[in-house]
């Protein structure tokens, strides 16, 4: 519809009026020549552009601004630069810069500077910036937000659970919860040849912030004491790219080395323990001595090299093929069992830091032909190794900071690291026919196998087969149906985790048929017996010159037809009916509606330590759950676009409305239906661009927002409404803002 | 029709002047006005566009010229194509036989709905961009679903919407309408914002990764801006370290971060463990009625924050 728009503008152009007004023109040679020379510029010539206004913002939300920056009321300035210096048409000139700028005002800014000699080389520099609001109501005790040592106010009062923690109201302080990513890139490339090239980038990331983090002490699960405590986020990130290409028509291949380097100024987080100690723990670990320590994300490399080519055997065979050789490696030094020096570690660690490796190799090879005018065959294979080479230890680790160290290997505390490993082999066949102009039937086969080390099931095989009918775009309809269906089976499932992480010493002290840690009747999706459906269905219809529709449906199935635990199936569902209408030469209208729903199915069994056994083997049993998570999301969209009204004003609206529903039920003895989680958005934007003079315009921008959330996540959940975790007391996104937006944009050659 | 009867009225006018201004120069110099009438027309942005050009003026429904705004319109650069390297040498475009009613088309005609067939369209584009990002472009998604570049890329404007970060959204959104409504959701990348774009997580050109990802596999093209949840790890978290979308859905979610299901059922999909990994959750842990630890906030993780890996000595429950 986009271009339609532009077609009928540009055919607009040539409108009587036009016409008119052009005869006219040429009969004033003087004025006829200036006008001709402008059009002819204007069709040729890339104009300057600098816009320059500022928006206001009616209020404080950070999620109106989460992205964009708008998050708080006030003023900000607009500034959008884009230019340009080329050479003029047939000149030969192939020196050229361009320098564009966009959110120049705001914490979303982009700024990019590019040179080159078209043909020979090319360098560029680039700003980007781009700040995540995630929250300005969160609460903590701690004092040190920021850093990577959080201590308790002075004064405070310990207590086993936060409703003994007298002073925990009065010393509740807001923070920000945000991040912001600055990139630094530069750009480098070299015609070396008519067939060579080679080129390379750079670019640095800092992502400086904080995040919200569950920071738990603590040695039972079912009894921890944690805080939602602010994580210190300052990340530094560097990557570079370089590849060397030769093209000609018939050949073409490039052999390239990537590297990501990051890395993060703080390796840890401390945390003063809030809580007094309780039973099962050593008195030290509790308030006032007792600390936690959180390991943040290490220090990591990445490096690669990427060779790849293809190949025409004929004007209709080609083959491409893709080799990728990785290797991912972590070092960092390893922090000790435990931050709190009272408590007690007879057994060091096995080894000073990870000297964590996984090398990746990936092949990649596809052959497509066609050996009738009316036939095309494609064929692909596809292998993925990702071989982890992390050496493996025993650890005799130590529960949430707050026991001494085991002194048996007998214990649930001594654990092996498993260094899992995964192997993809992948091989899909594919034919299209033309069965009649523009209408295509198309079949296929893929067969998947892979393998997994350390995982409860060696490897799984999967086939799917796919037809359709596809007809081309046309100018009444077109569009197209589609059906895969795939069927996936392991080759066994254990708990193979339990019986190579735990000690055999442990292992050896659990009761016969009660030696696991998952249910035996657990299977896990990943690896799960599954069949899967999907059909998927697009026309696209112009009843009229000036109409046209367009359906999609999308449907996704997912049978897990053996798993008597774990999820039993998973349904998603897309349709769409779109519409635009173009009433007049100069007026576009278009709405559209969309239904989107994924909804999942999953059964559980609750069960103790003294029910293990018991439960461990009924396929049906008195203590199963179920339950459903319905996601439900209606789209709802308007909007209209008018060029060149009165020849000056081009306007145009947009009027969106999306509304997400969650329901959640658990059917057990007992349970109650979880309140929906809605999240309802409204948001209308409304925009001009009055032309001024030739080169110059005055911009409008009105939006009015509103967002409803309602999560039960969050709502009425106070810092001490839980016993055992301090939470933030963060509250759901919900606001009505409007922005205005004026600005001034000049164009010039 | 309109558009005709505009060209036809714009041609004939052109002529009138065309004549009255040749009325005028012989006027003035007649002696060398058979030289002028010679004189060959010259080309306007492109080598040998003349004949094209002749025509497809600046008076043209589409904006024929303003390819002269484009990389493909510095002619200084050796690989520049002409307005026939493309659209054909189309002689009887260009000379209308004799005898046929209506001007036969270019050998090749761009757009959606163009006869010339989506391989034959993406021909001459081939010809010099089959090489990197495009290397897979054969037997891609895209290729073998018949969509020819033209249905993406606008070749003659200055401003190519599916290459601005702004405005490339629309371009994809024209046909993956579901991506539209779930970025809207309350939890998404900020595609709407235009920070993040389509390409820089799919190659729409083909790509060894699935979903034409523009990394070979999904957590590689992850990794790209979250490099912090690489590792390895000493606790290697297994759906984590196989594939992202395990968990999470890139487009959109209600559940944040991106979730695919709300916490803790998400989790007890596959922990299952003897006490709370295998409790019934239900609204009984909800204020009023009630408080589960395991259920508000952020529920599991609450206590299992490392849930991307854990590479404290302590942490094989994803606690540190």
């Amino acid at each position: 519809m986009k271009t339609k728009t532009i077609n009928r503008r540009n055919t607009a152009s040539c409108s009587a009026k036009t016409l008119y007004a052009t005869m006219v023109l040429t009969l004033l040679p003087g004025v006829s020549l200036a006008q001709e020379d402008e059009t002819i510029r204007d069709l040729t010539r890339k104009p300057n552009e600098i816009e320059i206004g500022i928006a206001n913002v009616s209020g404080d939300s950070f999620k109106f601004g989460e992205y964009s920056g708008f998050k708080d009321e006030g003023a900000y300035l607009i500034g959008n630069i884009n230019l340009t210096s080329r050479g003029a048409p047939l000149s030969g000139v192939t020196t050229y810069w361009t320098l564009s700028g966009t959110n120049l005002g705001l914490r979303s800014r982009n700024l990019k500077y590019e040179y080159g000699d078209q043909g020979n080389y090319r360098f560029s520099l680039e700003y980007d910036q781009l700040a995540k609001f995630r929250t300005e109501s969160a609460q903590t005790v701690f004092n040190g937000v920021g850093s990577a040592n959080l201590t308790l106010p002075a004064g405070w009062v310990g207590a086993g659970t936060t409703a003994g923690m007298t002073q925990l109201t009065g010393n509740l302080k807001r923070y920000d919860v945000e991040q912001e990513r600055k990139n630094y890139f530069f750009g480098f490339s070299k015609v070396l040849s008519q067939e060579w090239e080679i080129k390379a980038n750079f670019r640095h990331e800092t992502k400086e912030g904080n995040k919200v983090v569950g920071a738990v002490i603590g040695n039972s699960g079912g009894n921890p004491r944690s805080v939602l405590i602010p994580e210190p986020v300052d990340y530094e990130t560097n990557l570079f790219d370089a590849t060397f290409a030769y093209t000609t028509p018939k050949a073409q291949f490039q052999l390239g080395y990537n590297a990501s380097l990051f890395s993060n100024q703080n390796n840890s987080l401390v945390w003063q323990n809030p809580y007094t100690a309780i039973a099962g723990w050593a008195p030290a670990a509790g308030f006032p001595t007792g600390q936690g320590q959180l390991g943040l994300p290490p220090d990591n490399q990445f490096h690669q090299i990427i060779a790849s080519g293809g190949y025409n055997f004929t004007e209709t065979t080609r083959l491409t093929a893709n080799f990728q050789y990785g290797r991912m490696t972590q070092d960092q030094a390893f922090l000790p069992y435990t931050v709190n020096p009272a408590l007690l570690v007879t057994t060091p660690l096995p080894r000073g830091s990870l000297d964590g490796r996984i090398d990746n190799t990936l092949l990649s090879l596809v052959l497509t032909t066609r050996p009738l005018p009316k036939l095309n065959l494609r064929a692909s294979y596809r292998y993925d190794d990702r071989d982890n080479k992390t050496p493996q230890a025993q650890y005799l680790y130590i529960g949430g900071d707050s026991t001494n160290q085991a002194v048996t290997l007998a214990s649930d505390r001594a654990r092996t690291n498993l260094p899992i490993s995964y192997k993809q082999n992948q091989l899909k066949l594919d034919a299209d026919y033309a069965i009649m102009a523009r209408t295509k039937l198309n079949a296929g086969y893929d067969y998947e196998e892979i393998e997994r080390s350390f995982a409860e099931v060696d490897k799984t095989r999967e086939h799917t087969y796919r037809i359709g009918l596809r007809r081309g775009f046309a100018e009444t309809i077109s569009g197209g149906l589609s059906y895969a269906h795939s069927e996936r089976k392991n080759t066994g499932y254990r708990d193979v985790p339990f019986l190579n992480s735990y000690s055999p010493q442990y292992i050896a002290t659990l009761a016969p048929g009660t030696q696991f840690d998952n249910h035996p009747l657990l299977r896990k999706f990943t690896y799960a017996d599954r069949d899967r459906d999907k059909v998927r269905l697009a026309v696209n219809a112009s009843p009229h010159e000036l109409v046209s529709l367009q359906f999609s449906a999308d449907y996704n199935q997912d049978d897990y037809k053996n798993s008597i635990l774990g999820l039993t199936g998973t349904k998603s569902q897309s349709y769409t009916l779109d519409a635009s209408i173009a009433p007049r030469e100069n007026l576009t209208i278009y709405a559209f509606y969309t239904y989107d729903n994924f909804a999942s199915d999953q059964k559980g069994r609750t069960f103790t330590a003294a029910t293990k056994l018991a439960q461990a083997t009924p396929v049906v049993s008195a203590s199963d759950w179920y339950n459903t998570s319905d996601d439900r999301a209606d789209t709802i969209g308007l909007g209209f676009k008018m060029a060149k009204v009165g020849g000056r004003l081009d306007l145009g609206g947009d009027y969106v409305y999306s509304q997400a529903t969650g329901k959640i039920n658990t059917i057990f003895p007992g349970a109650l239906p979880m309140p929906d989680l809605v999240s309802r958005l409204n948001r209308l934007h409304l925009y001009g661009d009055y032309q001024l003079q030739k080169n110059s315009s005055v911009k409008l921008s009105l939006i009015h927002e509103s967002l409803r959330i309602a999560d039960w996540a969050y709502d009425n959940v106070n810092p001490n409404t839980l016993a055992n975790v301090m939470t933030t007391g963060q509250l759901s996104p919900n606001y009505t803002i409007n922005l205005i937006g004026i600005s001034m944009s000049y164009r010039y050659w | 029709m309109k558009r005709y009867r505009c060209s036809m009225a714009a041609i004939l006018w052109g002529a009138v002047v065309a004549l009255g201004l040749s009325a005028g120069a012989f006027g003035a110099e007649s002696g060398s006005a058979g030289e002028q009438a010679k004189e060959p027309r010259k080309d306007r942005v492109l080598k040998g566009d003349a004949k094209c050009t002749r025509c497809h003026d600046e008076t043209e429904e589409y904006p024929v010229l303003s390819i002269a705004k484009t990389r493909h319109g510095v002619t200084g650069d050796a690989r520049t194509p002409t307005c026939t390297s493309c659209h054909g040498e189309s002689d009887t475009h260009i000379n209308k036989p004799e005898g046929v009613k209506e001007r036969p088309k270019p050998e090749r005609v761009f757009g959606k709905k163009s006869d010339t067939p989506a391989n034959s369209q993406n021909k001459p584009c081939l010809t010099c961009h089959q090489s990197g990002l495009r290397m897979a472009w054969q037997g891609s998604q895209h290729q073998s679903g018949d969509v020819p570049c033209v249905a993406c890329h606008q070749v003659h404007t200055g401003k190519d919407k599916v290459l601005a970060k702004s405005s490339q959204p629309e371009v994809c959104f024209a046909c993956h309408k579901e991506q539209r409504s779930q970025i809207l959701k309350p939890s998404a990348h900020p595609v709407k914002d235009g920070k993040v774009t389509c390409s820089q997580c799919h190659n729409p050109h083909g790509s060894p990764g699935p979903k034409q990802l523009a990394k070979a596999t999904v957590n590689e093209t992850c990794y790209t801006c979250h490099a912090e949840k690489r590792g390895p790890f000493l606790w290697e978290h297994p759906p984590v370290r196989e594939d992202c979308t395990n968990c999470h859905v890139p487009h959109g979610s209600i559940h944040t971060p991106l979730l695919k299901v709300r916490g803790p059922w998400l989790c007890q999909e596959c922990h299952l463990a003897q006490f709370h990994p295998s409790t019934a959750y239900s609204g009984t842990g909800v204020p009023p009625v009630g408080a589960a630890q395991q259920l508000l906030a952020n529920n599991c993780l609450n206590c299992h924050s490392q849930v991307h890996g854990s590479n404290h000595p302590s942490g094989p429950r994803k606690t540190r």
